[in-house]
């Protein structure tokens, strides 16, 4: 069974603070170093009888540094780290912690990061159709193998146009996974410890 | 020239212009099937019915792992619009729900046992927090599928069987659609091509499409593509270059011997002998044996040098005839020696056809033709043409002075030391080392073989069977009694083992276990708010071991197709990683290959055919040179010229370490038959008349005929240089022997002969085993030792220790245990042996020598491979005998 699709993962939680409304916010998007949010994770399926709700905290730093963490209900999450990627799950001395730098995905991963962070128009419009809307931009996948799963992510901004507030993702199944977020700061300091799984 | 003669020759022109258009019509074979023995062509045809016949691939390389996706992804786009080729579908999700769906099919005992491990309560509870994890997350768009048909995860039972499929042999990792390699750093994709990607134009269309998309990957990435169509644009180039640099050469070389030699308007006939004998032998061929292969052509072309030389002994004696002597009179008397020498090639050449070769037997056909219509312009086109009695030219005043005994001096020399180059003669049976590559395909090769395990892949077991279905019985029988792990024959199985193991699935999976999980299940996802139902599909599936309405069904013809139909019967191809041995009963239903093996055993098979025909062939020449001679001695001395030749060749291999491969061994039959020609030349020279067998006219043929090879010299592609090596230095061997030294024997002397026979005996004989048997074990310690360990047979444990000695070194072989297996001693032209097993074969023992000498003085030899700990590993040829160096000792 594949493991869990951090890239993909990335790609949403990166988007969801990198993409400005106008293509001229761009370049100060590039500018950004850091990036520190709460999230509330919905996700709406058809075989339970009301959404599954996660909450978490993201952490990112130029040029690498991704901590994607749920604290509720299953406390986990994984930390990519340069050429280094770990992954954990648990908490306190239940914590159980995995070197995951040997697998190809960490380093595909990175290479998302670079593009999303660096704000590479060619290549985000390589892998996505972007499509404006009001208050938003919808994203529609080219790849074919993400495309059978994914019909489309919808970002939401905030009034101002300069923060993400909420992205939705539609599943060609007919589920929907709706992230939050909420209390982001930019460029604020990321503390050494949370560097570590 | 009267008007019965301008009749003739529009008549011969006439029948070489309707030659021409048969030969225009013509359609070549190009499969490599004819240079194959036919007792091997079924490996060989099984090898190109393999699943990885008709492949190509493609490898996108990056500097840095972070570009490989956004490089693969161009890569893959836009090579699909090459309209020839089609992308190999990969086990994407679709495919391994399938897959999963087929495990009561091959739901055997150890499944049965392993899964066991899975339903434990605890067990239960952990996975299930595990899959809602999943689901809560965004990657649950990606995995809710497989979580909801198998929350349990009893598709991990069976990946494994898959990553053994795995027929590119390395260790590659599934990634967004494209196989990478564990740094990262190489996506390989692989397509299905078209019988027509694989031609030189299609090779041509591909590799051209590869270098378009090389442009369009970002900096730090490229493409390259591996395979068939690589090679053919890789010799294509270089053969291109050459042919262009070896005509400008040849060209410039038959000036200048027509401005020494000839020096004639009608002697310009001479050049084109060869295209009026090539096209009608080419068409005749093809008549007679209904199919000609391009290679007959090519190498046939060459071998036409031989067609040269009658019209050039024709033309010296017309000049050195006399005014009054009629044109018949001249051909009479040059019928003789022309006829022999014809008639001793043919008999050469004939004899290929009765070997098990199609390409031999084509070249012996077309050669035949070409020596008998050659013969034909010699004696009536040439003397039209060569209507030029009385000028006779000088001959070289300096031919045939040389002592006898200094003569057979030099031989003997010449003799000795091509036998004493024999142990230094290096051999490559590789059919690589037919292909002439750039330095950068040898730099992607390496990239390739490292991704893909490079010929580890290459073992292949091929069962047959009725049908399908009976092929996969078989298959599961043969890996039972042969105690080996067969990949496919985890995943594909009989109908009737099917049918056991759907009913070993309905007695693990009872009304009351199904219960019991039904029951853990809900109750762990009804506490995060899931439906009763949300795994109502996988408790169906346990009952009736179907898939659901509307899945897929599984083919692994999908992603790899196994089976292939062989001489009318269904077989299934297992690509092994190991060789295994074949059990007693299987020898109908089933064969090994390895491409290895095979190319081994295709380089000695023609080696072997060789031998033999040029030992029958030496035999009736030597009778039919006796019959002409009446002389033992003339017998003898008329192979002189071609034993030196070929004594030169063996000591110019050794020396320029230029290895034998089979293009050389094919160049033999023909030194051999053009320097016959000239000694029997030279006999009749000192026998009938120097006037119409001027030295001159030996020379002037020996060096058009170097002319035309000459040029090979210059060629990058190694196997046109080989060739143009052996021959060369033949022809010039010969030549000199036949214009200096021979003359001086054939009159002067009864004595030497016989010396010069013994002399041929012992080189032949201090040619033969450098292996020596059963010399006592050494006793002298040595001080410099040096201990590798290894393995012998791919089963047994050794530990080599080497210590120097005089010209060579020790080596004591010990068994892992300990205890002595042999100890030889190693010097460049002998491995003394002294075995202390007994059992051990003499074949064993002499694979061991031979493998010690070529790692202690020429590890270029061996296959090396890289090692753990930096280290590399040597191994012989068909890699059962291996010494291990770490890095320490290189």
């Amino acid at each position: 069974m594949p493991g869990i699709d951090i890239k993909k993962l990335a790609a949403i939680c990166i988007l969801a603070f990198a993409l400005p409304a106008g293509a001229n916010q761009y370049e100060s998007f590039a500018s950004i170093k850091t990036v520190s949010s709460d999230f509330t994770m919905h996700k709406y399926l058809a075989i339970a009888v009301q959404p599954l709700v996660s909450t978490g905290r993201l952490y990112f730093e130029k040029p690498g540094f991704l901590r994607w963490e749920y604290t509720s209900p299953f406390p986990s999450g994984v930390i990519l780290n340069g050429k280094k990627a770990y992954s954990w799950k648990g908490t306190g001395g239940a914590k159980e912690v995995k070197d995951i730098s040997s697998q190809p995905f960490a380093k595909a991963m990175a290479a998302h990061l670079y593009m999303f962070v660096s704000m590479n128009m060619t290549e985000i419009t390589a892998h996505y159709t972007l499509k404006e809307r009001e208050g938003g931009l919808i994203l529609v996948p080219r790849d074919q193998s993400v495309k059978q799963t994914i019909s489309g992510i919808d970002i939401s901004f905030n009034a101002a146009r300069n923060n993400v507030t909420k992205v939705e993702m539609y599943e060609r199944s007919g589920d929907k996974t709706v992230i939050v977020f909420t209390s982001g700061i930019l460029d604020a300091e990321i503390s050494p410890e949370l560097k570590k799984p | 020239m009267t008007r019965k003669d301008k009749i003739f020759l529009v008549c011969l022109f006439i029948i070489f212009l309707a030659a021409a258009y048969l030969f225009s019509r013509m359609e070549y074979g190009e499969n490599i099937l004819v240079m194959v023995p036919e007792k091997m062509q079924r490996e060989v045809a099984l090898f190109q019915a393999t699943p990885l016949a008709g492949k190509i691939f493609m490898v996108v390389h990056t500097e840095d792992a972070a570009l490989l996706p956004q490089a693969a992804g161009i890569a893959a786009e836009h090579a699909e619009t090459i309209s020839a080729i089609r992308r190999v579908p990969i086990a994407g999700p679709e495919f391994l729900l399938s897959y999963y769906y087929h495990l009561p099919n091959i739901w055997s005992a150890e499944l049965e046992t392993r899964a066991l491990a899975l339903l434990d309560p605890a067990a239960i509870h952990k996975k299930m927090q595990e899959n809602i994890m999943r689901l809560m997350g965004p990657e649950g768009a990606i995995f809710g599928e497989f979580i909801l048909a198998d929350p349990l995860g009893l598709l991990g039972l069976i990946t494994p069987y898959l990553e053994g499929l795995n027929i590119t042999g390395g260790s590659l990792a599934f990634e967004n659609g494209y196989l990478v390699s564990e740094n990262g750093e190489n996506a390989l994709l692989i397509f299905n091509a078209d019988e027509d990607a694989f031609d030189r134009a299609g090779a041509l269309r591909l590799t051209g499409k590869v270098e378009e998309i090389n442009a369009l990957l970002p900096e730090g990435a490229r493409v390259f593509a591996m395979g068939a169509a690589r090679y053919t644009r890789e010799n294509n180039d270089i053969i291109a270059r050459d042919a262009a640099r070896g005509l400008t050469i040849s060209l410039l070389l038959m000036i200048i011997i027509f401005l020494f030699f000839f020096r004639k308007r009608n002697a310009l006939f001479i050049y084109v002998v060869p295209v009026l004998v090539l096209v009608p032998s080419a068409v005749f061929t093809w008549l007679a044996l209904d199919t000609i292969s391009g290679i007959t052509i090519g190498f046939g072309s060459v071998l036409m040098g031989l067609a040269i030389d009658y019209s050039v002994y024709i033309y010296f004696a017309f000049k050195a005839s006399s005014v009054n002597t009629a044109r018949s009179s001249v051909g009479k008397a040059m019928l003789r020696p022309i006829a022999l020498s014809a008639a001793t090639s043919i008999i050469s050449f004939g004899a290929l056809y009765f070997c098990g070769i199609p390409f031999l037997r084509q070249i012996g056909l077309f050669v035949v033709f070409g020596l008998l219509f050659a013969m034909f312009i010699a004696f009536t086109a040439a003397p039209i043409l060569f209507q030029m009695q009385g000028q006779p030219e000088k001959d070289f005043a300096f031919a045939g002075h040389v002592r006898p005994r200094i003569s057979a001096a030099v031989i003997a020399l010449i003799i000795l030391l091509g036998a004493g180059s024999v142990p230094f003669v290096r051999v490559n049976t590789s059919l690589d080392s037919l292909n002439t590559v750039s330095a950068q395909f040898k730099k992607d090769k390496e990239i390739f073989d490292g991704i893909t395990g490079g010929e580890a892949r290459n073992s292949l077991l091929f069962v047959f069977g009725r049908d399908k279905n009976d092929a996969l019985g078989k298959s599961a029988l043969l890996g039972s009694l042969c105690g080996a792990r067969l990949p496919l024959a985890e995943i594909l199985v009989s109908s009737a083992t099917a049918d056991q193991n759907r009913e070993r699935w309905h007695d693990f999976w009872t009304p009351e276990q199904r219960a019991r999980i039904e029951n853990d299940i809900r109750s762990a996802s009804s506490a995060y708010g899931l439906k009763a139902d949300a795994f109502a599909g996988f408790f169906d599936f346990l009952q009736t071991a179907s898939a659901p309405p509307g899945a897929e069904e599984f083919d692994i013809a999908k992603i790899y197709n196994p089976f292939t139909v062989f001489e009318g019967r269904d077989a299934i191809a297992h690509v092994l990683r190991d060789e295994i041995q074949l059990p007693a009963g299987f020898e109908n239903d089933a064969i090994l290959v390895s491409q290895k093996l095979v190319q081994e055993d295709l380089f000695y098979s023609v080696l072997k055919s060789l031998l033999l025909i040029t030992i029958a062939v030496f035999i009736i020449d030597c009778i039919l040179l006796f019959a002409n001679f009446r002389s033992a001695r003339l017998v003898l001395l008329a192979f002189v010229p071609a034993f030196c030749s070929v004594a030169a060749i063996l000591f110019a291999s050794a020396v320029f370490g230029v290895r034998f491969n089979l293009f050389s061994l094919f160049s033999i039959p023909l030194v051999i038959g053009l320097n016959l020609d000239y000694a029997i030349f030279i006999i009749h020279q000192k026998l009938l008349s120097r006037d119409l067998h001027p030295s001159r006219a030996v020379t002037a043929a020996a060096l058009l005929s170097v002319a035309g090879f000459g040029a090979l010299l210059f060629a990058e592609h190694t196997v046109m240089f080989a060739l143009g090596l052996t021959i060369n230095i033949g022809i010039i061997t010969a030549l000199l022997v036949s214009v200096y030294l021979l003359p001086a024997l054939i009159k002067n002397s009864k004595n030497i002969a016989a010396v010069l026979l013994v002399v041929l005996f012992a080189g032949c004989a201090s040619s033969g085993d450098i292996v020596r048997y059963n010399v006592p074990a050494a006793n002298a310690p040595a001080d410099k030792t040096r201990a590798y360990y290894g393995e012998l047979g791919g089963q047994i444990v050794i530990t080599a220790v080497f210590a120097e000695v005089p010209d060579g070194a020790r080596v004591v072989t010990l068994h892992e245990l300990g205890f002595k297996l042999a100890d030889m001693t190693v010097n460049t032209n002998t491995v003394s042996v002294h075995s202390y097993m007994r059992h051990i074969p003499k074949r064993a023992i002499r694979s061991l020598a031979l493998f010690y000498r070529n790692f202690y003085f020429d590890r270029g030899a061996l296959v090396q491979e890289a090692a753990a700990n930096g280290g590399r590993a040597y191994k012989n040829n068909d890699g059962r005998i291996a010494l291990w160096v770490d890095h320490d000792n290189i």
